[in-house]
């Protein structure tokens, strides 16, 4: 058990510190953080910069954090995969926050006790568990996790499936097919597999211009769907289905298939199977033979959630919105794409807020003050290409005891101008440097 | 107004000699500048009304051009002239001193000297922003420094801010992290947009709390 200075004087004033009572803590007390991300290191960060007397431990498993926001972006160039690493040392050295790299095993709820794979004991005040997703390789027929390693990646959480992926794109065949399997609801990112379509739709146009990108959904729309579409119609000679176009501007219709297309569920894009060693998909329409396949699997709350008892049948972990405390498992918060917090999505953007709002929830609650009335924004941009980008943008806010999506300003309109895009995309490539900052740095 | 020409003249005699090496080829001229604003299409404040909203001007400076955060310029009651310059100045990339100019380069890329002058015209219709307080001038906007050559900021810019003279911007009820942003930029030279770096010269000797005492003073105004 590491103690920080601070609490070291503190247990040493009152004797020894595990019979310190609460009560002598007043305003301050002990967190432990399970998990790194997005969720976990924003908090911790908020925490200190506003309570710095309160003892922070995030205990992850990996020493550097590698972002999945942006990470398409590694499989066509735009970016690297080192990009994608983010340093704990802002963490540990400005803000005074113990990130210990370990694995958490054990929980013991009633004693406040955290157990790691080392053997460590981290006891707690708040337990914040911010896992992140487990992603479910066996849901699919024939897919598995080794699969994934080796022949047919997923890259929906980065690493080396990305970086293979990103190879076996660079060295497919000229005229080959990219075959993205789409997830069902809910999942991490809601634009995230059509919009590494496009990514690698726009590589294709310049290094594989007879290659094409085909997307099998079981869902009939995703979010940013309709931006998605139109976008993929200018650049990719994409065709809306006839029963998509209503309340669409003037679009192309070209006459010959472009490099990408995407299959949904009324017309059979469902997945059954994949046979990697034919390199195949079975769908409801049939089979797709591909050079490439990627499959974004179904997922659900990060291993850790579901081993300590804080997921619900839907297997994700139920919360209280005003604090993100577990309704299963009291003085557990969770935090990021773990939560069921609809409409709330599961983004970086969304596990940003929500780890705000627990921070100040959590300082609160240890000062002995009223909870806040809290509030959330999320705004998703994605790219059709490198250029050519939009954004979704949600307020959040608690009506009726539930978050409900609030009315907010906005200006975009599907089709406004070409500025739109141009914008959305220089904003993406900013916001991909102050997100990071914001809860990293 | 003689005297006004006559320090206007000073400071640009001095700035020849001092930013010889900085300034770019690109760098307007008092004539090449006339010309340019001389056969500027004529603006339709009507479509500039719709430009706006379409090219998401007003997502930052806000639908009636005065900015909802003070972490972008109002651009509401700015001179036209102003305005269509500074369009001009970022699709040239004259005006890229920092990340924000390149938002406004990847916008203004996509604007005709048509759709520029609707816009500069709306503007220009608006009634500029209204953060009026009494508070009194300081020494640098009515005297300047002499010391330290520093034209007295009233001899372009108005006392409080009105701007127009010798087609200087308007910079009354800006939000003072702008024109705190705007001196800073022209301090380090990272701005060049002023005709014979007259801003540069003007705010090369200040220091950090004049600049804040400006930028307030400024904001402050009506």
């Amino acid at each position: 058990m590491i103690s920080r200075r601070n609490f070291l004087g503190m247990a040493l004033a009152a004797g020894a510190a595990g019979l310190l009572p609460l009560s002598a803590r007043a305003a301050t007390g002990k967190v432990v953080v399970i998990g790194g991300g997005v969720g976990g290191s924003t908090f911790a960060k908020y925490i200190k910069m506003n309570a710095p007397q309160i003892e922070v431990t995030i205990i992850e498993q990996n020493p550097i954090y590698i972002r999945p926001y942006g990470s398409s972006e590694v499989l066509n160039g735009h970016i690297q995969m080192s990009d994608l690493e983010v340093s704990y040392d802002a963490l540990r050295n400005k803000y005074g926050v113990n990130v210990v790299v370990d694995k958490a095993i054990g929980l013991d709820a009633d004693k406040r006790v955290v157990t790691t794979a080392s053997g460590a004991k981290f006891d707690y005040d708040r337990l914040v568990v911010s896992p992140g997703i487990e992603l479910l390789y066996n849901r699919i027929e024939g897919y598995s996790r080794e699969i994934a390693e080796t022949k047919a990646p997923s890259g929906w959480i980065p690493g080396s499936q990305t970086a293979l992926l990103r190879d076996q794109i660079r060295n497919m065949r000229q005229g080959g097919t990219f075959l993205i399997v789409a997830p069902p609801n809910p999942y991490r990112c809601p634009p995230g597999p059509d919009e590494r379509g496009a990514l690698v739709a726009e590589w294709m146009q310049k290094y594989n211009p007879t290659g094409k990108v085909i997307i099998t959904d079981p869902k009939n729309e995703f979010v940013t769907g309709q931006d998605m579409r139109l976008g993929w119609n200018r650049l990719y000679g994409y065709n809306v289905p006839a029963d998509m176009r209503e309340g669409m501007p003037a679009l192309q219709q070209h006459s010959e298939a472009g490099i990408i297309d995407w299959i949904r569920e009324v017309d059979g894009g469902r997945p059954l199977a994949i046979d990697a060693q034919k390199m195949q998909v079975e769908t409801e329409q049939g089979f797709i033979k591909a050079d490439v396949i990627n499959v974004v699997p179904p997922m659900r709350a990060g291993k850790v959630a579901t081993a300590f008892g804080l997921t619900d049948a839907s297997g994700w972990c139920p919360v209280d919105p005003y604090t993100f405390e577990s309704t299963l498992v009291s003085k557990v918060h969770v935090l990021g794409d773990s939560v069921s917090a609809s409409p709330l999505p599961k983004s970086g953007f969304a596990a940003n807020n929500e780890a705000k709002v627990a921070a100040y929830a959590i300082i609160n609650l240890f000062a002995g003050r009223e909870v806040e009335e809290p509030s959330w924004e999320n705004t998703c941009y994605a790219l059709a290409g490198k250029d050519y980008g939009f954004m979704v943008i949600g307020v959040y806010g608690m009506r009726d005891g539930k978050i409900a999506n609030l009315p907010r300003p906005g200006f975009q309109t599907l089709d406004v101008s070409d500025t739109k895009h141009r914008l959305a995309a220089v904003y993406q490539q900013a916001w991909m440097k102050s997100f990071t900052e914001d809860s990293f740095l | 107004m003689r005297t006004l020409i006559l320090s206007l003249l000073v400071v640009s005699s001095i700035t020849a000699h001092a930013t010889e090496n900085v300034v770019p080829k690109s760098e307007w001229s008092a004539k090449s500048l006339r010309q340019a604003l001389e056969s500027r299409p004529t603006g339709d404040p009507l479509r500039g009304k719709d430009l706006n909203t379409q090219h998401m001007c007003a997502s930052c400076h806000g639908k009636e051009g005065i900015a909802p955060t003070p972490n972008w310029p109002s651009v509401a009651g700015q001179l036209e002239s102003y305005t269509f310059k500074m369009l001009l100045d970022y699709q040239s990339g004259a005006r890229n001193e920092d990340n924000r100019a390149n938002i406004m380069t990847a916008v203004v890329d996509m604007l005709s000297p048509q759709d520029m002058s609707d816009l500069a015209s709306y503007y220009a219709s608006l009634a500029a922003p209204d953060m009026s307080t009494t508070m009194p001038p300081p020494a640098l906007v009515t005297k300047g420094d002499p010391q330290r050559l520093i034209t007295p900021c009233a001899s372009c810019h108005g006392l409080t801010g009105q701007g127009g003279i010798k087609g200087t911007p308007a910079i009354a009820g800006q939000s003072a992290d702008t024109l705190k942003r705007a001196l800073v930029f022209y301090q380090s030279g990272e701005r060049q947009s002023d005709l014979y770096s007259v801003m540069r010269q003007a705010t090369k000797r200040l220091t950090a709390d004049e600049i804040d005492q400006l930028g307030y003073y400024y904001s402050a105004q009506n």
